[in-house]
């Protein structure tokens, strides 16, 4: 039952979201297999602070990038690349 | 007779008799009662027996703390609950309870009279004893346990009572409504913020309600009579009794299970708080000492509560048994008030070495310090070994408790994060101390939410004074069993024999002793083992630590969490926009996902599988009609929308032209393949796609992150367009015909409106050489029944007369509306994918013979990964069609394909697994599809399909995926 600072809508309810699974920035399409296998298998993943993609389906329609530490959920929003779909 | 009530006095409605049923037996008590309460008003001391030694148990408690009194009761849908403390449970007209864990009679319990428990069944006993010989376990030894273990009988009947789930929040929820919690909330009415105040009990007050203080010039009664008055006037403050807060999560969360509420039986409540202030008070401790489990021990301040709240005489004669010496003045005060004569007291220096009595304790058997034994005659026992604060919910964020030696407790923090401990909930004990500390944390709560800032306090209970400190626990031998967790029947022999065996962590002391276990979560037990496992292990207690603290604190209904969605509620249904003109259709729906679909139509008195072939044969030879509403669909623009789609299929799209669609494949990032659609171009920068209905709202959210997050720059807008379309596939020869009697603006023959191709246009613009009417529509030529067909796509409103018009107008050309049964024989014939069967989340392109659809010409999402070696072996199972070897036998569902035919006891490798099995109606034959092993490679082989379960095995031949018209030439005609 996390709040989630959504940088268009405010702190809302996890369950307005779908979650994204950790941040994977994606290497260019033409890339080599063990790039790719790097970012889509291998992911840096912090032991504390995870950084996480979440769809606000039931708010804005934006897909949000966030670090939340794993221990405490303390939410960190990062800006976001997105230009929004509202 | 209420024998035991007495004359004045009480917070019961007398003018409001209940009358109730207890075993059977008639009695009556008043408005305002417990359970608990009017049975020890009928002077009924015997209401259970316990769990594995079948002892004759009374009421212990006033509260949630209950581990004795556990009742089964008769909700008014007659459904039994068992389970239940007598003293939560509120009298109510011709409520129905029975004691549990007895046969025939608690009175006169077969187990305890033949001696069933006794001192067999100490710590462990199931594991030592129950090893050997190896197999009986499963074949006797589980069947006899089962029989006799558990709490009370559930009932196998549906749960009748109606539930709900709703939210609320708060800038400040305070946890209980006692002096503390009262306190608190007069502060922050004073500072104008939102306040809930959850109380578990059906009236605010807690203590005070019953509570004498023992300063004369302030009543308790009194304070709380003039907070309420403040607290009822503020439209700020909520307030929630019956509400017992049950868990606390993260950022402020709080669960909580409302009972008896309006118009519902129970409502979860989902509360989000800014700050969480526990008031949630102390739990008595009892003494632990031989035979301390006979009815008529009850805690001191229980025995209180029951005089001074309900009335109630819970004994004639009384032994007091109390730590604390304020505790004793109130005790004895409160005796003297109800007329209880008082046998005597435990002097400093003196234990207590048995009791005597058998359905109400009799006598109390004391050794004093000079080892000489006395008797006292006593049918009440007041017994208090001090308080522990209930600061549970802290404790399920994860929080370890410290264990304070003052106050031989655990004691919390006064914060941890959002929450603030106030009161006896750390560790306070007078009435003024409490009220002073409810105000001052409402007020450092207030503070915070106002600067906005967290404080971390680490100081503990600085306030904190106990009137006088208890001596340390002395050990009481006797002869009889001495309980420390009465429930579990956990006696403090079990705690010596799991340490002696090497369970010395307190999570397996737990585990093997099943202390704290019970339905009351060991509120009066824990906190007592603690102690005696310092005494055992020679340990510090704050060494010892604690169980970890889960919800819920105290059981709730599972009823209350699934709220309203049961049933058909469990899930939304999603109807299409031809539901209601199929339903006067005849049409058979299934539900596929959240979806209500159309399965098969039957004429009359056909059974399902005689409507399959017909509305089969029909689009073999006809035309058919079927609603493809369901497919997700999504319209695409910008002028980067022909590369975004390249990007995300895998096919070469880049050569389409306006008015032309092309069949296209998604894969995930790894390479595997997700979903299928089509891609139709409307105009130069503007697209429709379509994908399966299982993966639309997924593949819609992936389009939506790729755009957001990861190809920003690219200039695409999409809009999720799959609700706005009625889709109505025409299939058969005769489909070209039908789309004309529809009157398009636009030429269909073959040449101007091809395969693969999209149209936009009116139909009926004309129709008798007249206007009648212009329906804007989207037609693509696409197929999935592998005959002529056309995708009518009209606004959804326009569902009903599209319907109407193709079967009035297709009646002379064979029209027949098909399911989705048929569909899906209709595309095994052609050997066409579906999600969740071929496309499993495990196949790529190649495994399902479609090479030639992946482009080795561009980068696209997944092309990289694909490129794994093992992807592309031969070995990996493939996708190919089986016929029956003698072409007639049918082929088992859900089959393996092996080298023999099943046998009894032969265990064979599988090489390849059936996707679908059906009898094709176009063939006369039984036909599967399968994924096997280097497939492609192995036509006209033979295997056996083989399956384990039914125990059949048919033997098949290999063959392509596709069995009718392979060559694909009817979809253009």
């Amino acid at each position: 039952m996390l709040l989630i600072p959504c940088p268009h809508c405010g702190e809302r309810d996890e369950n307005e979201f779908d979650y994204g699974g950790p941040a994977i920035d994606f290497p260019e399409l033409s890339a080599n297999t063990a790039e790719w296998h790097r970012a889509v298998h291998l992911p840096d993943l912090d032991e504390c602070n995870l950084e996480e993609f979440w769809f606000h389906a039931a708010g804005c329609g934006c897909w949000i990038k966030t670090q939340r530490n794993i221990k405490t959920h303390e939410f960190q929003v990062f800006e976001q690349p997105n230009r929004g779909q509202s | 007779m209420q024998t035991r009530r007495l004359e004045h006095g009480g917070n019961i409605d007398r003018q409001l008799p209940l009358y109730f049923t207890f075993n059977g037996q008639r009695l009556q008590g008043y408005y305002g009662d417990t359970l608990a309460a009017a049975l020890l008003a009928n002077n009924i001391s015997l209401v259970a027996r316990s769990i594995k030694f079948h002892r004759p148990r009374g009421i212990m408690s006033a509260g949630l703390e209950e581990s004795n009194a556990l009742v089964t009761c008769l909700d008014s849908n007659g459904v039994l609950v068992p389970n239940l403390k007598a003293t939560e449970v509120q009298l109510e007209l011709d409520l129905v309870a029975r004691s549990q864990n007895c046969w025939p009679r608690v009175d006169f319990d077969m187990a305890a009279f033949l001696q069933l428990g006794s001192a067999l069944l100490s710590a462990g006993f199931y594991y030592k004893t129950f090893m050997w010989p190896k197999n009986w376990w499963h074949h006797c030894y589980e069947k006899i346990i089962r029989r006799a273990a558990g709490q009370g009988h559930a009932s196998t009947k549906a749960d009748l009572k109606t539930y709900d789930s709703r939210r609320r929040q708060c800038e400040l929820l305070i946890i209980g409504s006692g002096p503390t919690g009262l306190a608190a909330a007069l502060a922050a009415v004073e500072n104008n913020i939102s306040v809930i105040i959850a109380e578990q009990d059906h009236q605010l007050g807690g203590s005070s309600i019953w509570e004498q203080t023992d300063n004369e010039s302030t009543s308790s009664d009194t304070w709380r009579k003039q907070a309420l008055a403040v607290i009822e006037e503020n439209p700020k403050i909520t307030v929630m009794t019956n509400c017992l807060v049950f868990g606390q999560y993260d950022h402020g969360a709080v669960m909580a299970v409302e009972r008896n509420a309006r118009p519902v039986d129970s409502i979860s409540w989902r509360i989000r708080a800014k700050r969480i202030l526990l008031a949630t008070g102390a739990t008595e401790k009892p003494l632990i000492f031989s035979d301390n489990d006979r009815p008529g021990i009850m805690l001191a301040a229980s025995v209180r509560q029951y005089i001074y709240r309900y009335a109630v005489k819970p004994g004639k004669h009384a032994m007091l048994a109390i730590k604390d010496t304020t505790e004793r003045k109130l005790t004895r005060k409160a005796l003297l008030h109800a007329g209880i004569e008082i046998a005597g007291e435990l002097q400093d220096g003196e234990h207590i070495s048995g009791t005597q009595g058998r359905s109400r304790l009799r006598k109390v058997n004391i050794i004093d310090s000079n080892g000489n034994i006395k008797n006292v005659n006593c049918d009440l026992l007041c017994v208090s070994a001090g308080w522990s604060p209930n600061a549970q919910l802290l404790g399920q964020l994860g929080v370890k408790l410290d264990y304070d030696s003052d106050h031989q407790s655990l004691m919390p923090l006064q914060q941890m994060g959002l929450q603030l401990c106030a009161g006896a909930a750390r560790g306070l004990g007078q009435f003024s101390d409490c009220i002073q500390d409810g105000k001052q944390q409402a007020l450092n709560a207030i503070a915070q939410l106002q600067s906005n800032q967290l404080q971390s306090s680490q100081s503990h209970h600085e306030l904190a004074k106990i009137s006088d400190s208890p001596s340390k626990l002395t050990l009481h031998q006797g002869q009889g069993p001495a309980f420390v967790d009465h429930q579990n029947d956990v006696l403090r022999f079990d705690l010596e024999l799991a340490v002696r065996e090497g369970y010395e962590h307190v999570e397996l002391v737990k585990r093997y002793t099943t202390l704290g276990m019970g339905t009351d979560q060991g509120k009066t037990s824990w906190v007592n083992a603690i102690a005696e496992l310092e005494r055992i292990t020679e340990r510090s207690a704050s060494e010892i630590g604690h169980t970890s603290f889960r919800p819920p604190y105290s059981p709730i209904s599972i009823g209350a969490l699934i709220g309203a969605e049961v049933g058909q509620h469990m899930a939304p249904t999603r109807q299409t926009p031809f539901h209601r003109v199929f339903t006067q259709f005849g049409c058979v729906f299934q539900t596929s996902g959240n979806w209500s679909y159309s399965r098969y139509f039957p004429l009359a008195d056909e059974t399902m599988e005689q409507a399959i072939q017909r509305e089969a044969h029909a689009v073999r030879n006809q035309v058919g009609c079927i609603d493809m509403s369901t497919l997700g669909k999504v319209d695409v623009k910008g002028t980067d929308a022909l590369e975004f789609l390249s990007r995300i299929y895998c096919n070469n799209i880049e050569q389409i032209e306006p008015g032309r669609l092309r069949y296209v494949l998604m894969l995930r990032e790894d390479g595997i393949l997700w979903d299928d659609g089509t891609v139709a171009q409307l105009s130069v920068d503007h697209f429709l796609v379509t994908m399966t209905t299982a993966n639309s709202s997924s593949v819609w959210r992936w389009m939506n992150r790729l755009l957001q997050m990861h190809w920003p720059d690219l200039d695409v807008q999409i809009t999720l367009v799959s609700d706005h379309w009625a889709s109505l596939a025409i299939a058969g020869p005769n489909a070209r015909t039908l789309l004309q009697k529809l009157n398009p603006n636009f030429a269909i023959d073959q040449e101007s409106f091809p395969f693969a191709s999209v149209r936009e246009g009116l139909l009926d613009s004309k129709f008798d050489g007249e206007f009648v009417s212009k329906v804007p529509c989207r037609i693509f030529s696409v197929s999935f029944s592998g005959e002529l067909s056309y995708e009518i796509n009209v606004p959804a409103n326009y569902a009903h007369w599209l319907f109407e018009t193709v079967m009035e107008r297709g009646e002379a050309n064979g029209i027949t509306a098909y399911g989705l049964e048929t569909l899906d024989l209709l595309r095994i014939e052609k050997g066409h994918l579906s999600v969740g069967t071929e496309m499993d989340g495990r196949t790529t392109p190649m495994d399902l013979g479609l090479r030639k659809m992946v482009s080795t010409k561009k980068s696209f999402i997944g092309s990289s990964l694909l490129q794994r070696p093992a992807l592309d072996e031969s070995s990996r199972p493939q996708l190919i069609g089986l016929t029956p070897s003698d072409g007639k036998t049918a082929i088992p569902v859900a089959a393996m394909l092996c080298n023999q035919p099943w046998q009894q006891g032969v265990i064979q490798v599988s090489q390849g697994i059936l996707t679908a099995s059906i009898f094709s109606p176009g063939l006369k034959q039984p036909i599967a599809l399968a994924l096997l092993k280097n497939g492609q490679q192995r036509h006209n082989e033979r295997l056996w399909a083989v399956s384990p379960i039914t125990q059949q095995s048919t033997e098949v031949t290999v063959g392509p995926s596709c069995f009718y018209d392979p060559k694909g030439e009817r979809v253009h005609d």
